[in-house]
């Protein structure tokens, strides 16, 4: 299994639009890779161009150390040659084959003996529990099971990486959750390199050991899921990753020492980073404040706010909490609920709040947060 | 009882339901009636079978199923003229499909040049009145080994074509093919360009190669639209009669409509039905097989879906000489004949192609004589041709009125009972008419409407039977477009206005029309357009007073006066042309729209 | 889909009996001559009534008057005729081919529409068997008449004799010389071969009755005598042909006769024509053709006169005929009693047409010969006299009963 190698991959369409731009990313071997991002930001046309379904305008592509693609050295191999599999969106199932004639038409076009084929067919179905569909045709199957038959398509030869193109977009929640696990639990069995396009941030989230988050073309974060929520590297990476979001806040800051003072007409806190920063004295700042780490807590420490919406799901509950003009959301763990319009009080806890500079949009540190009255 | 009449009320409180049930009524009466009709002439005695049967006028015989299928004239009558029908036909599918769907490919998946010039001009030899394909041909191809004379392409090249390459079998095949080929382009073009690129990319990946991929899944996606480009250019080039006519009829080579021109107008009729029959049967045949073929099992529904990127296939070095070879064929199927019409029109003298021959007499020249060729003025002085332009434009108009909003109310009632009985009726109803020969439908149409027939008068040499048959001729393409475009437009968007309790008539004229407008307006297109260039539809139809440009057009020719005609047939040609960019300008909407591309 | 079918099956059994009872009901009643008063004049009994008196009561009568022709000199000589005679009435005309016309005929007298009150119609066979048996159409003639046309006011009035000759290209060493042509068999010798050409005698009736003619007693023995002359031995009869008429019938063909959709077209083709070539074709067309010749002076076309054994191609009339079911039937005979006169015939350099140009009638026409044979013919032309001694004359009877045979014959050997 190939590592895959990116360098100053860059896509123009046409005239001035930049579809991709100078992306530079590893793959390791045996990943499973989420190229995250809202539509239109190019991270199905990255897919494509590892594919070899699209050429880059520029830039260059390695799987290990073969060159696959490179503008200036002339390689462009052809997609047969890159050994990939590739999962489309919507499946891209032959609709005149049946389920059989989809899986082994690819293993016939590798001149498999006819034996193999037919072993690996049915050991693919087995895996992908659809014998009983083998002599169907797609429009006579169901959205999961004509899923299921694309990854058993895209499987059956072996493929040292696969390509997936938000191929669970088309689900309903309730399959897509299973297929989630399905995906899961084959990385796991074949440990072949997954690369994975989703606009579905949770998506990414769940399945990936490494997030991709890419905004119009430009790669803003790569690293593991949890680090790009813990530690967003900006405000773009902040908002896209966690539901409910991260709250903003707009807020004045002095240095004061090794912390910073920040005020605005709502609240008036002391941000100590975790570790020590550079900054203006006086500058502006955006705090971002995940809802998990804002504390219901009583009177005497807290901030006083009003409920203005309480969402219980059972595991939790979903604040919104209003003081003065701002507005938080914020989540109470465990099966409460609360009045809507009453007053409750809330505090900071932990060492999980990011600021960010509001000019650049840019992360200044992680740190804790005190209330200052 | 009371149960079984509110079920009645429920149906009937639908309007689709009841348009259906109207369609199905109307239907019976303008197109089953009529196959009936045609049954029952062959089975008795017309005026002109007298001195052959022996029997009094209207009497019932046999003697035409006889002569047909059981006597020494089987052979010429029947046999040989279904061969050369088939074979003809079943070749013209060939062709159009090899040059339209080639066409198709090209510009929806090649990086061919001028692909936007090139389709517009494309459409042309739809435009054109088929059999003036011919005439082109017969200028172009003239043979000195037949008519004596050589035509424009020897004086070219100094080529000698062979007799079989210039009439016969060969040219009506490829003129045919030529004419249909725009239906083939738009229909598989259709396809091709809604086709999910992924399908072939999914192919690519599994490392299929080129040849393989094109021949395993573009071509089976694609085979839909070829199948119904077969039943559209089949059943059309089996009923086509000028192309053979003038193609044929030198070298004695007959067809179907051919030998039924022949018995309709000649002294027995009876046998001309029966021909008539064989063609609607032989089409009806072909279109089940087809069906078969279609199947339901393989749907192809997932087939169009989001084609966010198809990809371009790049002809590399091939390019340039691509795109040449497919300019050149298209000027061949679409400039030249018109410039053929337009010189020919201008000669003095037929037949001596020198400057100093070139006359615009023709057009707006006076009369010379009766012992000269041009014996009437010019076509653009003469009032005649513009009450018969005139009449045409109106006729057409109404046809395309007719055949166009019924086509359009046919497809939503189509598609919103779609699966029942009762729409794969209507459906198999509105789609009849295409498989009636134009000449024996008219025949039938005759005989039906020229007696005052119930609360129907006469209504023979009027109008009003010109835009009747018109509009159920061209019924079929119309409500094919109609139920293209309601299969694209989701019930949920009609069934808001149904909660907000919007009655069916402003559901449709609010909601529903102003959605599909273009599609719409293509409906009508494609019967003006039919209805500007048809001739042997209107043909015995026409009284005097009535005349349309194709029959002053014929009639020009049969007497001869060669520039006359290529002059008409060249108005009929710009007029179409001018109002159908027109309306594709103003509208947006196209024939290739019409025909559910 | 099948269910369909049987649907369809069931209700097209259903109203095809709604439909053959219903027009068995129907065709008992035969169709009756509106005009009631006007029954077919036989012979015997010639109508007495004038010139002036059926102008009179057409002009009482005032209905509109229209005519259907095959021939468009009968336009503007209507337009003359109402022009001079009955001023203010209405009137219409129509050119209409053969074919159609008998169908259109047919069907408007059958439906009882207001079409033609007279026609101008050739096809003497089917004229006889569609229009004149069915009672649709009715000859008729008044003594005026009579005494200029004769016998040919019997079994159809013949208003205009048009003949079809043989027509073949001279002017180079590649095509005929003058005096080539001298016996019909030529054209069925091998050496001819898709060199002879005829409008099709399937969509020009005339051409078929010229065929069936031949094929009468009388002609079919001249036509043997003349194969003798011809090939030099006597003519040996296929299984399939009873006379030699047949014979000649099944050659032509057999010889790859070329057939064309217009005597116009074929007549330029053959005169443009680079090797011999030859065809039946109307003389107006020579006239014409000669016109085109002299500005290029590089083709011309030449007919056939005396020379050509035992004829030189065929003569036929277009019939002037009564609509039975007429509007205004005495305007109708009076303009076709006109017609026969020398202003009907030539015009009197006065009268005028609809487009304000003065009517000429047949001046200067090759090929046109009124039925009252002392109307001169064009100059340079022959007398009909003369052309009916060298021409097959359509015999509209003979034509109309053996039609179907030989049309049968020729389906058998196309």
């Amino acid at each position: 299994m190939p590592t895959i190698r990116l360098e100053n991959i860059t896509k123009q369409f046409g005239k001035g639009s930049l579809a991709v731009d100078k992306l530079n990313m590893v793959i390791k071997n045996g990943e499973f890779v989420s190229l995250l991002g809202p539509s239109g930001c190019g991270k199905t046309t990255t897919l494509r161009m590892i594919a070899g379904l699209e050429t880059p305008t520029e830039g260059e592509i390695y799987f290990d150390d073969e060159c696959v693609f490179s503008d200036e050295k002339g390689i462009n191999l052809s997609p047969d040659k890159r050994n990939v599999g590739f999962l489309f969106q919507n499946y891209a199932l032959w609709p005149h084959m049946t389920v059989r004639k989809n899986i082994s038409f690819g293993l016939e076009n590798m001149k498999w003996p006819k034996e193999k084929i037919e072993a690996r067919v049915d050991e693919i179905c087995k895996t992908m529990r659809i014998e009983e569909y083998k002599d169907r045709y797609p429009a006579e199957l169901s959205g999961g099971q004509q899923q299921r038959v694309a990854i058993a398509r895209t499987l059956a030869p072996n493929p040292r990486v696969l390509l997936m193109d938000e191929p669970l977009s088309n689900l309903d929640a309730k399959l897509r959750n299973d297929m989630r696990a399905e995906l899961k639990r084959l990385h796991a069995t074949t440990g072949s390199t997954f690369v994975y396009v989703t606009h579905d941030q949770s998506e990414a989230m769940t399945l990936s050991t490494k997030v991709a988050l890419i905004k119009t073309g430009v790669l803003q974060q790569y690293c593991p899921p949890l680090e790009l929520y813990g530690e967003p590297s900006n405000l773009f990476c902040a908002d896209f990753m966690g539901n409910p979001s991260m709250n903003f806040v707009e807020m004045h800051g002095k240095k004061d020492g090794d912390s910073i003072i920040l005020e605005n007409d709502d609240m008036k806190l002391r941000f100590t980073p975790n570790d020590k920063i550079d900054v203006k004295d006086e500058n502006e700042y955006v705090l971002g404040i995940r809802p998990e780490f804002i504390r219901i807590s009583d009177k005497e420490k807290g901030i006083e706010s009003k409920v203005i919406s309480s969402l219980p799901s059972g595991m939790e509950t979903t604040l919104s909490l209003r003081t003065g003009k701002t507005t938080l959301s914020a989540v109470a763990f465990g099966s409460i609920d609360f009045a809507m319009d009453s007053t409750e009080f809330f505090d900071f806890e932990g060492k999980g709040y990011v600021l960010f500079d509001k000019e650049s949009t840019n992360k200044l540190s992680l740190g804790s947060l005190q209330i200052i009255r | 009882m009371k149960k079984r009449w509110n079920k009645i009320k429920t149906f009937f409180s639908k309007p689709y339901n009841v348009l259906l049930v109207l369609f199905i009524i109307v239907l019976s009466i303008l197109v089953v009636i009529p196959l009936i009709s045609i049954v029952r002439d062959t089975f008795i005695v017309h005026a002109s079978e007298k001195s052959r049967v022996h029997q009094a006028v209207g009497s019932f015989t046999t003697y035409h199923w006889k002569r047909l299928f059981a006597s020494e004239f089987s052979k010429s009558l029947l046999w040989d003229p279904i061969r050369n029908s088939i074979v003809t036909s079943a070749w013209a599918c060939v062709v159009s499909i090899l040059i339209g769907g080639s066409f198709a490919w090209l510009v929806s998946r090649s990086d061919m040049r001028w692909k936007k010039f090139l389709t517009k001009l494309f459409i042309f030899p739809y435009i054109m009145p088929s059999w003036t394909l011919a005439l082109a041909w017969k200028n172009f191809f003239k043979n000195i080994e037949i008519t004596g004379s050589n035509g424009i392409f020897f004086s070219l090249t100094g080529i000698q074509v062979p007799t079989w390459f210039a009439y016969g079998e060969f040219p009506i095949i490829i003129v045919t093919g030529m004419h249909y080929a725009p239906f083939a382009y738009i229909l598989i073009g259709g396809i091709l360009h809604n086709m999910d690129a992924n399908l072939e990319e999914a192919a690519i990946i599994l490392k299929t190669n080129r040849l393989r991929m094109f021949l395993r899944i573009t071509i089976p996606i694609v085979m839909p639209a070829v199948l119904s480009t077969i039943i559209l250019v089949f059943s059309g080039a089996m009923a086509s009669f000028a192309t053979p006519q003038f193609l044929g009829l030198p070298v004695r080579y007959y067809v179907l409509t051919t030998e039924l021109y022949a018995s309709i107008n000649g002294t027995n009729p009876g046998v001309g039905y029966i021909l008539a029959m064989i063609m609607i049967l032989i089409s009806v045949v072909i279109m089940f097989v087809n069906q078969r073929m279609i199947g339901n099992r393989k749907s192809y529904a997932t087939v169009t879906g989001k084609s966010a990127n198809i990809s371009i296939f790049h002809l590399g070095l091939w390019r340039t000489p691509i795109s040449i070879v497919v300019f050149i064929v298209v000027m061949c199927m679409s400039v030249i004949p018109m410039i053929t019409f337009a010189l020919e029109s201008l000669l003095s003298y037929t037949g001596v192609y020198d400057f100093n021959n070139l006359t615009l007499s023709f057009w707006i020249g006076q009369a010379q004589g009766h012992d000269t060729w041009q014996s009437e003025s010019g076509i653009l002085r003469n009032p005649e041709v513009y009450r018969t332009l005139w009449n045409s434009l109106r006729l057409a108009f109404t046809c395309s009125l007719g055949a166009g909003t019924l086509g359009f109310l046919a497809g939503y009632c189509i598609v919103r009972r779609r699966g029942s009985f009762i729409s794969r009726l209507v459906e198999d109803l509105t789609f009849i008419p295409y498989l009636i020969p134009s000449m024996a439908f008219s025949a039938i149409y005759l005989s039906m409407f020229a007696t005052k027939r119930g609360i129907i008068p006469s209504l023979y040499g009027s109008f009003a039977i010109l835009a009747l048959i018109g509009t159920i001729k061209y019924l079929p393409m119309a409500s094919r477009s109609g139920v293209n475009s309601m299969l694209q437009l989701s019930p949920e968007i009609e069934e808001a206005g149904i909660i907000m309790g919007v009655p069916w008539v402003k559901r449709m004229a609010r909601i529903i029309v102003p959605i599909e407008k273009t599609t719409i307006v293509s409906g009508y297109l494609l019967p003006f357009i039919s209805a500007m260039r048809e001739l042997s539809l209107f043909v015995i139809l026409v009284t005097a007073n009535n005349r349309v440009l194709t029959t002053l057009l014929l009639f020009y020719d049969e007497k001869g006066y060669t520039q006359f005609s290529n002059a008409v047939n060249l108005l009929i040609i710009i007029v179409v042309l001018i109002i159908n960019f027109a309306v594709e300008k103003l509208t947006g909407a196209s024939i290739e729209k019409g025909v559910g591309g | 889909m099948k269910k369909f079918l049987a649907v369809l099956a069931a209700l097209m059994i259903c109203l095809t009996m709604f439909g053959c009872s219903s027009n068995q009901g129907g065709g008992s009643e035969q169709p009756q001559p509106t005009g009631g008063e006007e029954t077919p004049a036989p012979a015997a009994e010639v109508d007495s009534a004038t010139f002036e008196e059926l102008v009179a009561a057409g002009v009482a009568n005032g209905n509109k008057l229209t005519v259907y022709t095959t021939h468009s000199v009968v336009q503007s000589a209507l337009e003359a005729f109402m022009g001079k005679y009955a001023p203010g009435i209405e009137y219409e005309h129509a050119q209409i081919g053969d074919t159609n016309q008998v169908t259109q005929v047919a069907q408007e007298v059958k439906e009882g529409v207001n079409g033609a009150d007279i026609i101008f119609i050739q096809d003497g066979a089917r004229v006889l068997t569609d229009l004149v048996d069915e009672g649709y159409v009715y000859n008729w003639y008044n003594q005026e008449i009579k005494d200029l046309v004769g016998d040919d006011c019997e079994p159809l009035l013949v208003w205009d004799y048009c003949n079809k000759v043989i027509m073949y290209n001279n002017g180079s060493d590649k095509t005929y010389k003058e005096g080539d042509i001298t016996n019909l068999w030529f054209a069925t010798d091998p050496a001819n071969k898709g060199a002879f050409w005829m409008k099709d005698p399937t969509t020009e009736g005339v051409n078929m009755n010229f065929l069936v003619n031949l094929t009468s007693e009388e002609n079919a023995a001249k036509l043997e005598a003349a194969y003798k002359e011809y090939y030099g031995k006597d003519i040996v009869l296929d299984s399939d042909c009873p006379n030699a008429g047949y014979q000649f019938i099944k050659m032509l063909y057999a010889n790859e006769m070329m057939l064309g959709s217009s005597d116009s077209t074929i007549a330029k083709d053959i005169a443009a024509a680079e090797k011999p070539q030859s065809g039946l074709l109307t003389l107006n067309k020579y006239l014409k053709s000669r016109g085109d010749a002299l500005a290029d002076g590089s083709y011309a076309l030449l007919y056939a006169k005396d020379d050509v054994k035992p004829f030189a191609g065929f003569i036929y009339p277009i019939y002037g005929l009564q609509v039975a079911n007429a509007d205004n039937p005495e305007l109708a005979k009076a303009f076709l009693i006109w017609l026969y006169s020398p202003e009907g015939w030539y015009g009197d350099g006065e009268m005028t047409v609809a487009d304000g140009g003065v009517y000429k009638g047949m001046q200067g026409r090759y090929g046109d010969y009124s039925g009252n044979t002392s109307n001169p013919v064009a100059e340079g032309d022959m007398s009909v006299v003369e052309w009916k001694k060298i021409l097959v004359q359509e015999d509209a009877k003979q034509a109309a009963e053996y039609r179907a045979d030989v049309e049968d014959f020729i389906q058998l050997i196309k």
